[in-house]
């Protein structure tokens, strides 16, 4: 019988007990293309599902249009993108993307997903925000509040993988 | 009638939402990371799973060039392959591998392609062609508070395209050396919105492998493996809230397979399954899960006699999220499985089981989420037709109650690493054979035993995960402790004769326990220029106290201890750019002891055999054409013309070819 209890085998288990833990700083960033990329990958599961291709409409703060561009000229062809400053039409949008410091508090109708940086979200002006990391992998972060407010909701299987506030 | 229930049941639930059988592709795009439901019943991005989880995704399944589903496991950290032929092979989780080995739970799409006869999984027989595979998750450890009966090594689910929401359609022929020949194709059809159907067929044969230590009487049963699939499944959107599939499949293998006594046999399998499952999203009641289906595997053992073997599965569930921090699933499930009595026929063998599960998924924190799963499984043998001695119908009127238990707490303290530990612990449940299904008339009748008890496996492990982004990859390391109680053995010689209700008989018995340590490290990411790498070791010590076995010679055809290598090393090298794919696997693994039957003096016992230590590889080179064509030449086991990787036949080098067009 083979000694299993031996100070080697243990050292194994504890030196699993041991990771080096070094914190790396997730991307909170405001909104920017990459980052709404991957948060316009959310409409895929709002309920009912909306056609492709989904309208969506980018608000910026006064002067700020470029960073909405820069956000437009990211999308794929799921969606089609309009820029608009906060005083803009949102009416026809399936989500609003919510770039800088724009504000669409009060603004959005039922039925409209807004998007914008993790701040927006815990404020709950916003309803989702996205938090991209290094690996590649997506966190989706949903104030539960605001989307209830919105009266948006997604599929239960999305549903049960984003970061409820 | 039926109509109006649908009907019924659409109004029973109309309350705005859609159902939703899980988009793994839509998913997997959406977070960055492949998503599963097999380590706790709910989805989960992997690395929030409570469990050692492997998700091996289509690309690399593609990437790897091989041709069939236990190579491709074998690529992994914690896994052993024992190839015994061309076409026959077991996998094993964390050891304990042997002839149809029992203690794994293999599942299409939720779906068990487990055989309750011998238990065990005849990998030849699996309906899926590699193409269709949308990803193969593997979990280690005992969940049987999730699957029950079975998953006590581990689950390995092997999740296929869905017709609904991906379109694939691929054909392959493949030709190469020792008589390879190969055709394959999938196709899903989009029937409007709301209909998705998927086909899938197959054809391949080999020679069987030739060199290695066999008698007389094996070779004369090797037989060149020849095997046929086709497979046909639907996905429809009936209604916003329900979805309703269907999946039938049928398969022919034959081949050699190694069996549970560690010799050769030339086995023809006909299976054949029907699935359907219904989801309901309920609303706040939940999504409801409706899935039925029945299993039916004839076999006929040439040299013995043959048989059937059915499972019927009627499975019901709820996943609810309470608030957002907590999710709920409930689970009730009845089971069936029945054979009529092997190799001499004349009655049947079968049992009831009823059982019931909750899993509770609380996330205590932003960083700590904390699981737990119960299930109690009723089960119930029962037995009818001619009754042989040494049992009596007494003997098989036998229930019993097993609970199954898993909790897991995860500790993601940042966006780079995780902390694992998990506590698990299932039931193995005897085969329909162990359990009086196999009957040899005799002076000494060779008898299964309706009173064998099911093996209990518990098992605490530690793991740590952390995505590592100087080398765009990620780090993984599990320890664990398991402890097998209540082993199942085979019958054996003629010191293990018994008597019981005055017969001498020979029979299958409890063999006492057995305990293990493993460690599993792997790292794996991608460089520039196309690249990517893996590299995993993987460390396995067990440690037998049998109750059978005792003498200078075994009799019975058990022994774990030292029959699994105790370090396994493995490397992978990969590249793709403009079209030009390649990659490279291999693997060195320590050497084993297995056990053979004696011949000449040792007739009657069970010999240990050592298979030394060894080093394999495959490399496969592709080019994919603008048209959608891939050219692929892939050489398996290629460092030398055949290696012993087992005491029993050698593992040849193969060369294919492969021609895949993608429509």
């Amino acid at each position: 019988m083979r000694d299993l209890r031996s100070p080697a085998r243990r050292g194994l288990m504890a030196g699993l007990l041991m990771p080096i833990l070094v914190y790396t700083a997730p991307a909170m960033a405001a909104v920017d293309g990459p980052t709404a990329t991957v948060a316009v990958k959310a409409l895929n599961f709002i309920q009912p599902k909306p056609a492709k291709p989904t309208p969506v409409t980018i608000v910026t703060a006064s002067g700020q249009a470029a960073a909405g561009d820069a956000v437009k000229s990211a999308l794929g062809a799921d969606v089609t993108a309009k820029v608009v400053d906060s005083a803009g039409d949102l009416s026809g949008a399936v989500a609003i993307i919510v770039v800088g410091g724009a504000d669409v508090s009060g603004k959005a109708a039922v039925g409209q997903l807004v998007i914008g940086d993790m701040a927006c979200m815990e404020a709950g002006k916003c309803a989702l925000a996205v938090e991209r990391q290094a690996s590649g992998a997506a966190k989706y972060h949903v104030n539960t509040a605001a989307l209830a407010k919105a009266g948006v909701s997604f599929d239960k299987n999305f549903q049960m993988l984003v970061t409820a506030h | 009638m039926k109509k109006s229930i649908l009907l019924g049941a659409t109004a029973l639930f109309a309350v705005g939402a859609q159902a939703q059988t899980i988009n793994y592709t839509a998913l997997q795009d959406a977070f960055g990371q492949p998503v599963t439901t097999s380590a706790t019943g709910k989805p989960q991005v992997a690395s929030d799973a409570p469990a050692a989880l492997r998700i091996i995704t289509a690309t690399e399944i593609k990437a790897s060039g091989l041709d069939n589903l236990p190579d491709v496991l074998n690529r992994y950290s914690g896994m052993d392959l024992l190839r015994w032929g061309s076409g026959s092979a077991d996998v094993a989780v964390r050891g304990y591998n042997q002839g149809s080995y029992p203690r794994l739970l293999v599942l299409v799409n939720g779906r068990q392609v487990y055989n309750d006869h011998f238990a065990m999984v005849v990998w030849n027989t699996i309906p899926v062609q590699l193409p269709e595979i949308k990803q193969i998750e593997i979990v280690k450890g005992p969940v049987g508070a999730i699957y029950g009966f079975n998953a006590v090594a581990g689950v390995v689910n092997i999740i296929t395209v869905n017709p609904l929401y991906d379109e694939t359609g691929t054909a392959t022929v493949r030709g190469g050396t020792d008589g390879k020949r190969e055709a394959n194709m999938v196709k899903t059809l989009k029937l409007g919105d709301r209909v998705g159907v998927k086909l899938s067929a197959g054809y391949k044969e080999q020679d069987e492998f030739d060199k290695g230590n066999l008698t007389a009487v094996e070779r004369s049963r090797l037989t060149g493996p020849e095997a046929n699939y086709v497979s046909l499944s639907g996905l429809t959107q009936v209604s916003d809230n329900i979805q309703w599939g269907v999946e039938l499949s049928r398969s022919y293998s034959f081949q050699t397979n190694y069996n549970t006594t560690n010799s050769y046999l030339a086995i023809k399998y006909v299976a054949e399954s029907a699935k359907t499952d219904l989801t309901i999203d309920a609303g706040s009641v939940g999504l409801v899960n409706l899935m039925a289906y029945r299993n039916k595997m004839d076999f006929n053992y040439l040299a013995f006699g043959a048989s059937d073997v059915t499972t019927t599965v009627v499975q019901l569930s709820d996943l609810l999220q309470v608030g957002s921090d907590h999710t709920l699933k409930f689970t009730g499930e009845y089971r069936r499985a029945e054979m009529g009595r092997w190799p001499t026929p004349g009655a049947t063998i079968g049992y009831d089981v009823f059982a019931g599960s909750t899993m509770w998924d609380w996330k205590v924190s932003d960083t700590v989420s904390f699981t737990n799963a119960v299930r109690l499984d009723m089960f119930s043998l029962d037995y009818s037709g001619g009754l042989s001695s040494p049992w009596t119908l007494a003997d098989y009127d036998r229930d019993m109650t097993k609970i199954s238990y898993n909790s897991g707490l995860v500790f993601k303290p940042d966006a780079v690493n995780t902390l694992r530990a998990t506590f698990g612990m299932a039931n193995q449940l005897p085969s329909l054979l162990e359990l009086g299904g196999y009957y040899v008339a005799g002076a000494i009748p060779t008898v299964g035993n309706p009173g064998i008890d099911p093996s209990r496996i518990t098992s605490f492990e530690l793991g740590y995960d952390r995505a590592i982004e100087a080398i765009n990859g990620r780090f993984g390391i599990t320890a664990y402790r398991q402890h097998t109680k209540d082993l199942k053995t085979f019958t054996g010689g003629v010191a293990d004769r018994v008597t019981i209700n005055r017969v001498l008989t020979q029979t299958m018995v409890n063999a006492g326990s057995s305990s293990s340590w493993g460690l599993e490290a792997d790292v794996n990411g991608a460089l520039v220029g196309g690249l990517t790498y893996s590299a995993s070791y993987t460390w396995t010590q067990i440690d037998d106290d049998l109750t059978v076995n005792r003498g200078a010679n075994a009799t019975r055809p058990i022994k774990f201890e030292d029959a699994t290598p105790e370090h396994k090393l493995r490397g992978g090298l990969g590249w793709s750019k403009d079209g030009f794919s390649a990659d490279l696997g291999l693997t060195w693994q320590s050497d084993r002891y297995l056990l053979r039957p004696g011949t000449g003096t040792l007739t009657g016992f069970q010999v240990p055999t050592k298979v030394d230590s060894f080093v394999t590889g495959t490399a496969t080179v592709a080019y994919t054409f603008s048209t959608g064509t891939e050219l692929r030449a892939t050489a398996s086991d290629f460092l030398r013309s055949s290696t012993a990787a087992t005491a029993a036949l050698e593992t040849e080098r193969r060369l294919y070819v492969s021609l895949s067009q993608s429509f």
